[in-house]
């Protein structure tokens, strides 16, 4: 499949995503499953899923500068721009949707607070996931839809 | 996608002037080749100071390059 410069960066970036985000996920619903969780075990995974993805991305970026240095030194166009501002746009209503899910969930734990589950849901460092969750999944549908816009050409 | 309904001539143009390469037209007129060949098969739309720039590449006029078909 014939693919630019910017298209394979995006679709690398996407994977690379799934793949650390969505095993920091596992590893919190193991946890979760197993008893409370610990906050600092939490925020350690969670530096550590961040260092990752950062040295993916760093990696990706260097790789496909090597393999194609005309195209990473050509600077982004209207038509990457027009791409990037319907991608923002996808991320930021799944983002806000998550939101809403997510406050409206805490509001219903703290009705149902006498319950075992929702004293566990209620814990600082599981509060924050589910935010995090909704972050990371705007995030993919943003890296998605502009992956999608390269493939089809605007 | 529905497709455009802007048609271009760049091919041709592009074939009239040297068999100008789509790089060589991204270069003049400062977009990247994956932009040209999207505008020249109709998935893209050019902002209208870049049709400019591309009939100007071209030095006609811009309904020679750009034909709205409604």
């Amino acid at each position: 499949m014939n693919m630019s410069y910017r298209e394979k960066i995006v679709w690398c970036s996407l994977i690379a995503t799934l793949f650390v985000f969505g095993g920091y996920f596992m590893n919190i619903v193991r946890m979760a499953m197993a008893g409370p969780l610990d906050a600092s075990h939490v925020l350690g995974l969670f530096i550590g899923a961040v260092v990752v993805q950062t040295l993916l991305l760093i990696g990706i970026g260097i790789v496909f500068a090597i393999d194609s240095p005309q195209a990473a030194d050509q600077p982004s166009d209207e038509r990457d721009a027009a791409i990037n501002l319907r991608a923002y746009r996808w991320g930021y209503l799944v983002l806000l949707i998550g939101i809403v899910i997510s406050i409206t969930g805490i509001v219903g734990l703290h009705v149902l607070s006498a319950t075992p589950f929702a004293r566990t849901a209620l814990q600082p460092a599981m509060l924050v996931q589910p935010l995090l969750f909704w972050v990371v999944l705007a995030e993919g549908i943003r890296m998605l839809s502009q992956a999608i816009g390269y493939r089809r050409g605007a | 996608m529905a497709q455009s309904t802007i048609r271009n001539n760049i091919r041709q143009l592009r074939f009239h002037h040297g068999e100008m390469t789509q790089q060589a037209l991204a270069d003049l007129v400062g977009v990247t080749r994956q932009t040209v060949i999207a505008i020249e098969a109709g998935r893209y739309s050019p902002s209208l100071e870049l049709g400019f720039r591309i009939a100007a590449a071209f030095a006609v006029p811009l309904e020679q390059v750009f034909q709205y078909v409604p």
